[in-house]
């Protein structure tokens, strides 16, 4: 194809005065036929009636979901309930996990295969050398959020679930004991009640009060005390 | 076009059929001869429209095959390692599709590539649109609507790589749950109805399905269509040069020459995507695994475009408000919300800030070079470095491990870059438009340096320079400069202050005008050349007098300015 260049003129977008004048005419004229000017009641109640219609997903989408109610200050862990080893869902005793630095994700027993549950339950719990654990007694208002005495045998349960979007804070550090969450890195100091030490997250994963059961296995104490897992507007 | 042939029967019979019912010769005639103006970057809007074609028709494909749903079923397919698994029908789906459906894996990879170079040349055409003032009137509204197809081409990127429920894409769901939660009052609501409960539930994969394969790509084709008749009935822009105004289109007409360079740009843009679909593997979920919401893997980075709002959320230190029972989580609202915030609204706005600025209602058909518009161009590049810094962040975990620097040490350059990057971007962008405008006043003046040198008579040497010829000359002649508004306080022969220079709004105004009007002048009749060589520019042109035109800058002929009109810098150097 012979390469040639050709040359188009451009036309006014703009229409004509005469063009716009002849559009305001009919316009005018069109609308005054409709007799909506004029007839002021008519036209306010037709606008009023269509009002309405603004309120109908309001309505028809109200079953997209269940309200939240305070299903996101609970999780499934409840007083007794056995800490399993995620992958092998054993339970454990503080003896069969007493190589201190190691650290495990836990599952609740009986959830082992819930998503929804193990969103807001999944746990970590690590092991250290006696001396190492300094976690304070903090309190959120009146409720105690984190105490030396829910541990075992220096072993202490986390949330898994970041404080800040919710990923699991999955990478553990022996010599600095740091727990790093990989989607931000978030840094808890796990000697220290998981303490936000960088990143984003506004406050430390929430521990899980532990204990053991009649056979020595870990079972939680309770459910935590507080909400796991990504701030929200009610949370307070 | 001399090359005439007959037409075969079964052509102008199948046209007289319809045009007898559709009247369509004239129109398409007229249509046959639009002319295309011609420039590479022209191209980049294309890329992204081709792109979405192939989305199209492989996503179809796809279609046929995904199976949208969380219900949980035990893998037994040719995928051995997984095999025994329980996952979801949309991973399991996704396996078949990549392992046992003929081609599926080809589709696959096509579509997401596809989609990355959709957003890649989107974001590409608009920053081309942008640098070169093709947004200003009467384009305003197709740019806008460029930026909405952005946002969309966003979201339908994020839903889609999302749908196969494998461990990334379930990961990048889970940081959008848990930003959804954070917006103040209606973010818990919000999570609970878009994903039918709590995360993950099993409602997000049906739901993300239909509006990634039918409600935004109905919206994006919507725009598309509107974008392309609204740039057809404006007509194209066209970069400066000789024989080029505001009122004409310069150009090749669409049939043949458009027509088979759009054509052939289809056919290399397939290309392209199926080679890159062969040999350069992307998201192969069958390595990440199915999700798990209590599994994570680390240097977990979402597809390009998604980049600024993860490097967002990493740069980002601590920071909430508990007051009343409530919280407020900056942490998650201003990453979330800031950086696009600032990128969408400042590029919606832009437009009419401009105009606002220059007070130039003129229409604009030919496009500025860059450099002709500094203020444009630095504020271009600092939103570039802006996103990039933002961008790279993303990847920190990775650039830390490549590069065997500290995570934190990334993180705290990211910090003070976000800042301090866009500042240096803007000041460095503005001060290289306007030595480049200088050396343009320079090759206007003197011509090009030609490398002969010639020795005068009185014994020195001097270096030859060619003028330009008109085709040279015309995309450098061709820079406007804002016309200068009535300076603050600035008062008419009567002492009455112009009445649009008061107040702060008015002096903000006279601030941003003069920024904008800054120019490099044009010396139109050969002194004070700046050269710093000694001897009178005059005492050259005698003596190499042969051809050496005298040069005068020519007038562009509208009134908006022209070089050299409003100076405030002078061309010394």
């Amino acid at each position: 194809m012979p390469d040639y260049e050709v040359t188009e003129e451009r036309h006014d977008l703009r229409s004509t005065d005469a063009e716009r004048a002849a559009f305001s005419e009919y316009f005018v004229e069109a609308t005054g036929a409709s007799q909506f000017v004029k007839r002021p009641i008519i036209r306010r109640s037709l606008m009023l009636a269509t009002l309405p219609l603004a309120a109908i997903p309001l309505v028809v989408l109200r079953d997209l979901g269940p309200l939240p109610g305070t299903s996101l200050r609970h999780t499934v862990w409840s007083p007794g309930r056995r800490l399993l080893v995620y992958g092998t869902n054993q339970p454990i005793t503080p003896a069969e996990f007493s190589a201190p630095g190691g650290m495990i994700t836990i599952v609740p027993d009986g959830y082992q295969d819930d998503l929804d549950a193990l969103a807001k339950a999944a746990v970590i719990i690590i092991k250290f050398r006696p001396g190492e654990l300094q976690i304070p007694t903090r309190y959120a208002g009146s409720t105690v959020i984190g105490t030396m005495n829910w541990t075992v045998d220096n072993i202490v349960a986390y949330s898994k679930i970041c404080t800040h979007v919710g990923c699991p804070a999955a990478l553990y550090e022996q010599t600095t004991h740091h727990i790093l969450c990989p989607c931000h890195q978030s840094t808890f100091d796990a000697t220290t009640g998981a303490t936000v030490i960088f990143g984003p997250a506004p406050r430390p994963l929430p521990q899980l009060p532990l204990t053991t059961d009649a056979d020595g296995y870990l079972v939680a104490k309770s459910d935590f005390t507080q909400p796991v897992g990504p701030s929200f507007w009610e949370r307070g | 076009m001399s090359d005439t042939f007959d037409v075969p029967k079964a052509l102008s019979g199948t046209g007289s059929w319809l045009d007898d019912r559709f009247h369509g010769a004239r129109g398409l005639r007229v249509f046959m001869r639009k002319v295309f103006p011609d420039h590479w970057s022209f191209m980049l809007g294309e890329i992204a429209l081709w792109s979405f074609v192939l989305l199209l028709l492989t996503g179809t494909f796809l279609a046929l095959f995904f199976v949208p749903s969380s219900a949980p079923v035990v893998y037994h397919g040719s995928y051995a390692k997984l095999d025994g698994l329980t996952v979801s029908q949309a991973y399991q789906s996704t396996l078949n599709i990549s392992f046992d459906v003929r081609a599926g894996l080809l589709m696959r990879e096509i579509h997401h590539w596809a989609a990355d170079l959709f957003m890649a040349s989107l974001t590409i055409h608009m920053l081309r649109v942008f640098f070169t003032g093709a947004y200003r009137k009467p384009r305003e509204v197709n740019w806008l609507i460029g930026i909405g197809l952005f946002t969309l081409g966003l979201l339908e990127g994020l839903f889609g790589y999302s749908l196969p429920d494998d461990q990334l894409s379930g990961a990048g769901l889970r940081i959008f749950e848990g930003v959804l939660q954070g917006i103040p009052i209606v973010g818990t609501y919000a999570a609970f109805f878009l994903f039918g409960g709590p995360f993950p539930g099993d409602s997000i994969i049906p739901r993300l399905y239909i509006l990634h394969v039918f409600l935004i790509p109905g919206l994006i084709l919507a725009l598309i269509t509107a974008h392309l008749f609204i740039m057809v009935h404006q007509k194209h822009t066209q970069m400066p040069g000789l024989g080029k105004t505001e009122k004409n289109v310069v150009g090749q007409p669409f049939f043949p020459y458009f027509m088979a360079k759009g054509g052939a740009w289809f056919f290399f843009i397939f290309a392209a995507l199926a080679l890159l679909a062969t040999f350069a593997q992307i998201n192969p979920i069958w390595l990440y695994g199915p999700y798990n919401p209590v599994q994570i893997s680390s240097a977990s980075q979402p597809d390009f475009y998604m980049g600024i709002l993860e490097g967002s959320l990493r740069v980002m230190p601590a920071w909430e408000w508990n007051f009343l029972g409530h919280t407020i989580s900056f942490s998650v609202l201003i990453p979330a919300a800031i950086p696009f915030g600032i990128i969408f609204t400042g590029a919606g706005l832009w437009p009419f800030f401009e105009r606002w600025a220059t007070g130039d209602k003129s229409w604009h058909n030919i496009n500025d070079r860059p450099r002709n518009a500094p203020i444009r161009t630095a504020t271009g590049i600092a939103a570039v470095v802006f996103y990039g810094v933002l961008w790279a962040e993303g990847a920190n975990d990775v650039i830390a491990d490549f590069l065997s620097v500290p995570l934190y040490t990334v993180t705290w350059i990211a910090r003070v870059l976000v800042f301090v990057g866009p500042a240096f971007g803007f000041y460095v962008t503005r001060r290289i438009c306007l030595g480049l405008q200088r050396k343009d006043a320079e090759l206007l003046e003197h011509g090009l340096e030609t490398g002969v040198i010639r020795q005068l008579p009185n014994g020195e040497f001097i270096e030859v320079h060619r003028p330009l010829d008109e085709e040279e000359r015309a995309p450098l002649e061709a820079k406007k400069v804002p016309a200068l508004l009535p300076a603050t306080g600035s008062e008419d022969e009567n002492g009455v202050p112009a009445p649009q220079s008061l107040g702060a709004l008015g002096r903000a105004r006279s601030i941003a005008n003069r920024a904008f009007a800054e120019t490099v002048v044009v010396e139109t009749n050969g002194h004070g050349n700046g050269h710093g060589n000694g001897h009178e520019p005059a005492d050259e042109h005698a003596a190499v007098a042969a051809g050496h035109a005298e040069l005068t800058s020519g007038d562009g002929g509208d009134g908006s300015g022209t070089s050299g009109t409003s100076a405030t810098e002078s061309g010394e150097s």
